[in-house]
């Protein structure tokens, strides 16, 4: 049996756009993903303790806000901080291209910019979780 | 394989991540996890269960978020078990039960976990029973469970819980859905929730009137709770009633025999969405050329393995 990929999706910050999030969760569960949900409006303190709690290979982020890089480098600390280790962090939404070299800097494997197809990140996904899970 | 007499020790400490990994571990079937479950079996009793279920939408969610600041006053460590459906197409899941949960809780005393169903067919999860163990063994006082949104016939929450609540909104169909077969039959506490959106007289009245039927008019009363979940409305009795019911009834009785059978349900469960077994099943399609044939066969080679079902 394939072990299956538990990813949380979160939107840190204030910001109520979760159109986006929303898709990618539910193309995420198409793909046999098991994908956690936070809602709106989490600190990147909870989004961290969410993901130890909920034990999660893959923590994606959503934000329309422009606050970007405070707050998705803000949950990278936090993740480090409550001990949530080997994570694939990822990040999508508005994100522009200045900003995407420095969130990779601080710990984000990936940006993915409007548009991107859903299959894209589940199969990038796929092939960054399944070697770490043992899956074939 | 990792170390499972470390892990053991750091979930009796009550290590977040560790009963995190633990959770993944026993849910993954992972190199060790029957040691593991082996020795939290055998730990004392501990936390107290209650199970929350009831049809999609019916409020449970949003009760549980409620319920927890309660539970805290009295209780040091409190689990929140959620379980939404796997798909049966892509066996993903949509995990969706933290929306309703408050930020506002202490992570060191409330851990909340989202399960998937997986192969469960009864509106649970089919490794509850050794995550809920895993809590046991954390000392967790007490753990709510909530079902996947739940129908007449899933009652299988029954087996793992010591407390079941039943939510309930009035207006889905007359007193004869109170009297049926099924998921009314397991309620310890029938919670008639949303009374701000729909008037409750009538399904009260009629759930009284069944539950009346074996017992005194004051413990049915006492049977029957309504709630708002939006505006607070009923927690605090609630909350009452299920301490008032922990501390007179305490824990479900469990035996071997009772668990054993839980877990083989859940093994058969399982094996049925196994990739080797479906193709086994394949393979036997060549015996007959109907499915009543090939079920019959089926059945003899069930029979010449388990023995003859008159002996």
């Amino acid at each position: 049996m394939a072990k299956k990929i538990r990813v949380l999706i979160a939107k840190p910050g204030l910001d109520g756009h979760d159109r986006g999030a929303k898709v990618v969760a539910k193309a995420f569960m198409e793909a046999g993903m098991e994908v956690i949900y936070t809602g709106i409006r989490k600190t990147p303190e909870q989004i961290a303790h969410i993901a130890l709690q909920e034990d999660v290979d893959v923590v994606g982020l959503s934000s329309l806000s422009g606050g970007h890089n405070t707050l998705f480098v803000d949950v990278a600390r936090w993740l480090a901080k409550v001990g949530k280790k080997d994570v694939l962090l990822l990040g999508g939404g508005i994100v522009p291209e200045e900003d995407v070299l420095y969130l990779k800097q601080n710990g984000f494997a990936e940006i993915f910019a409007p548009g991107t197809d859903t299959k894209t990140i589940a199969e990038y996904i796929i092939s960054r979780v399944y070697p770490k899970l043992g899956n074939e | 394989m990792e170390d499972i007499d470390q892990l053991l020790q750091k979930i009796r400490s009550q290590n977040m991540a560790a009963i995190a990994h633990a959770i993944t571990l026993v849910e993954n079937r992972d190199d060790g996890y029957l040691t593991l479950l082996d020795k939290l079996y055998n730990l004392p009793r501990h936390s107290f269960v209650v199970g929350i279920t009831g049809a999609p939408g019916s409020g449970k969610s949003t009760f549980v978020n409620q319920l927890v600041p309660q539970a805290l006053e009295t209780q040091k460590k409190v689990a929140v078990i959620a379980i939404d459906p796997s798909s049966r197409f892509t066996g993903g899941a949509l995990l969706g039960d933290r929306i309703r949960f408050s930020d506002a809780f202490p992570f060191d005393r409330v851990f909340f976990r989202s399960l998937a169903s997986r192969s469960s067919l009864g509106a649970v999860s089919s490794a509850l029973f050794s995550i809920l163990q895993i809590f046991n063994g954390a000392l967790f006082d007490c753990i709510f469970v909530e079902s996947v949104g739940a129908g007449q016939n899933d009652l299988d929450i029954k087996d793992y819980v010591d407390m079941v609540l039943l939510f309930l909104v009035s207006g889905m169909g007359d007193e004869v859905q109170c009297m049926k077969a099924g998921i009314m039959e397991i309620a310890d506490l029938f919670v008639i929730n949303k009374i701000d959106l729909y008037p409750p007289a009538p399904l009260f009245l009629a759930l009284l009137n069944h539950l009346s039927l074996h017992l005194s008019s004051e413990t049915a009363q006492s049977r029957i709770v309504q709630t708002d979940a939006l505006h607070n409305t009923g927690f605090t009795e609630l909350w009452h009633t299920i301490e008032n019911f922990r501390q007179t009834c305490r824990y479900q009785k469990r035996s071997l025999e009772k668990d054993t059978a839980l877990l083989l349900k859940n093994e058969v469960e399982r094996l049925f969405t196994e990739k080797h077994i479906q193709k086994k099943l394949q393979e036997l399609l060549s015996l007959g050329t109907s499915p009543y044939q090939m079920v019959e066969k089926m059945q003899k080679l069930l029979e010449e393995m388990l023995g003859d079902p008159h002996d």
